[in-house]
């Protein structure tokens, strides 16, 4: 992995906390509430886990990508090399 | 091979959205905790899934270090990154959990600082990676700190649950156990950890064919440089 | 034929006499190390009143920090003038290599600490000259040098050393680390009595399993 995915990863997590630290202020509903209450709680822990897996599939598709392109390059520069040479 | 990954994602797409379905419309509603106690569902199958890849990362790192082919060294980082990943959603998903429950984000439960040491841990496995040039030196230094970070891991859990237990809130573990004999969320449980272990097996299995696409990349190179000196001594 | 206790001896001596050439080390570590403890100590608000736990955080935070300092510095001497190689180069196995760094390191973090101990004593007003506090610095010292001493061998190949050390050492050390503060707190209360001696024995036992398992591991970290 490289180090700027490393970085990225770390300010990505500081701004999540950074986020839940702001919505502190939010009133937390106790048992007495409606059981609906907590629904903001519930919907941040599905987004925040479904756009964890979404950010980690998009970085491996990319990484994927990059390097069937790089190993396509590759083979044509062999295969013109061989050419050239039985020329 | 792409016909395989087809079926390992059309089994993950049903899976996850049987596990969805389960969540949000058949699961009773906790009547203690409300709807946060959902989280649950997707909480506990990755916390639990979060322990596999030290476990992997141990045996991997010292299969590498006897026999020193590459294979062990792509599977152990491939499982780190994974567990990153997995440990990183767990932490955050709990931390969500817990606000309401417990009134705070974060306790210094035995548990839950094992799992920011092992956070760590992946950090720093991570780092040393990215930090060392050489591709042998890097695969050795990984797999030590591998194999170190997982006895590690252990060892935290152990030394907070013996020597910092003066902490009051000793909470661990779903806290579903009067509930945990109805069978629809047994079967919600049960559901979300197949989607979420099969999205673990996959994701592994596709970032170590990362590996070897790079090693692929490596020969191709070394076939390329070898014609071109031919070529330049003839 | 010299036996692996002299050679692990030969290895160390030669950092030791360099040391006491130069004195470039032990000086400056000990004076961060002090200054350290002072602004720890006056961080801590006058009101909180658990001296026996504020003693032991400080004291074990700056035990950590000046080890962090001593492997490190030990190992870049080491390696930017050249020298690593030709110690690998030694007709000594590699884990003898390994005890006789973590032997300097540790004679080192003693002077340290036989300096650091009676001052934070005068200035905490905390008796921690005792046989038993000396017993589970010694102890806990061991397993921290000897983990540092790995991480630092590992990080000086890499190329952001300063950073790597401190990243895989600090988690690396959490559980010796808690093992020693909850030692020498109990140790500085007269009422918790001979269970002392259970904890300097979970304490060798703890250094003892680093050190084992950083000796087999080191062989693999220095493989040219």
């Amino acid at each position: 992995m490289h180090i700027g995915y490393v970085v990225r990863i770390i300010i990505g997590t500081g701004i999540l906390i950074a986020l839940l630290g702001a919505s502190d202020g939010t009133e937390i509903a106790t048992t007495n509430q409606s059981p609906e209450a907590n629904l903001p709680f519930l919907f941040a822990a599905f987004a925040v886990a479904w756009l964890g897996f979404i950010i980690y599939a998009w970085y491996l598709a990319s990484q994927h990508s990059r390097l069937r392109q790089e190993i396509a390059n590759m083979q044509k520069q062999l295969t013109d090399i061989q050419d050239s040479i039985e020329n | 091979m792409l016909l395989q990954n087809r079926i390992m994602l059309g089994l993950i797409l049903i899976a996850m959205m049987s596990a969805l379905y389960l969540i949000f419309i058949m699961v009773p509603t906790d009547v203690n905790l409300g709807v946060s106690q959902r989280i649950f569902y997707i909480h506990v199958p990755l916390a639990v899934l979060s322990l596999i890849p030290p476990i992997i990362v141990f045996i991997t790192s010292t299969l590498y270090l006897v026999r020193r082919s590459p294979q062990w060294d792509a599977l152990a980082h491939s499982s780190v990154e994974v567990g990153l990943l997995f440990t990183t959603l767990a932490l955050v998903t709990g931390s969500i959990w817990a606000r309401p429950t417990w009134g705070v984000w974060w306790t210094w439960d035995p548990v839950l600082t094992t799992f920011l040491i092992l956070w760590l841990v992946y950090l720093g496995y991570l780092l040393i990676r990215s930090y060392t040039v050489e591709p042998d030196k890097r695969a050795r230094f990984s797999a030590i700190v591998g194999i170190l970070g997982s006895i590690n891991a252990l060892a935290v859990y152990l030394a907070s649950e013996l020597w910092r237990t003066i902490h009051p809130d000793k909470v661990i573990g779903p806290a579903a156990e009067e509930n945990a004999l109805d069978p629809a969320i047994q079967l919600g449980i049960l559901v979300s950890f197949i989607a979420i272990l099969l999205l673990f097996a996959y994701t592994i299995i596709f970032r170590t064919r990362l590996h070897s696409a790079v090693n692929q990349i490596g020969s191709l190179r070394d076939q390329i440089d070898d014609l071109v000196y031919r070529i330049s001594n003839k | 034929m010299k036996t692996y206790l002299t050679q692990v001896w030969d290895i160390s001596y030669k950092d030791i006499r360099l040391e006491m050439r130069t004195r470039q080390m032990a000086v400056s570590v000990l004076v961060i190390v002090i200054a350290l403890m002072i602004v720890t100590n006056l961080a801590i608000p006058k009101s909180v009143d658990a001296t026996f736990t504020t003693t032991a955080t400080v004291i074990w935070l700056c035990i950590l920090i000046a080890s962090f300092m001593v492997v490190m510095r030990n190992f870049v001497i080491e390696y930017d003038q050249i020298g690593f190689h030709g110690l690998i180069m030694c007709p000594v196995p590699r884990d003898a290599i390994y005890l006789g760094k973590v032997v300097s390191n540790l004679i080192f973090l003693l002077v340290i600490e036989s300096i650091l101990f009676p001052l934070s004593s005068i200035l905490f007003d905390v008796p921690l000259l005792t046989p038993t506090v000396t017993a589970i610095t010694g102890m806990a010292t061991i397993g921290i040098v000897a983990a540092g001493t790995l991480f630092a061998a590992i990080s000086v190949n890499t190329k952001a050393r300063e950073i790597m050390l401190p990243v895989l050492f600090f988690p690396a050390v959490i559980p010796i680390v808690l093992a020693a503060v909850d030692a020498t707190q109990n140790a500085l209360n007269p009422s918790y009595g001979a269970k002392i001696l259970e904890d300097i024995g979970v304490l060798a036992a703890l250094s003892l399993a680093i050190i084992a398992t950083s000796a087999i591991l080191f062989n693999f970290a220095v493989d040219e």
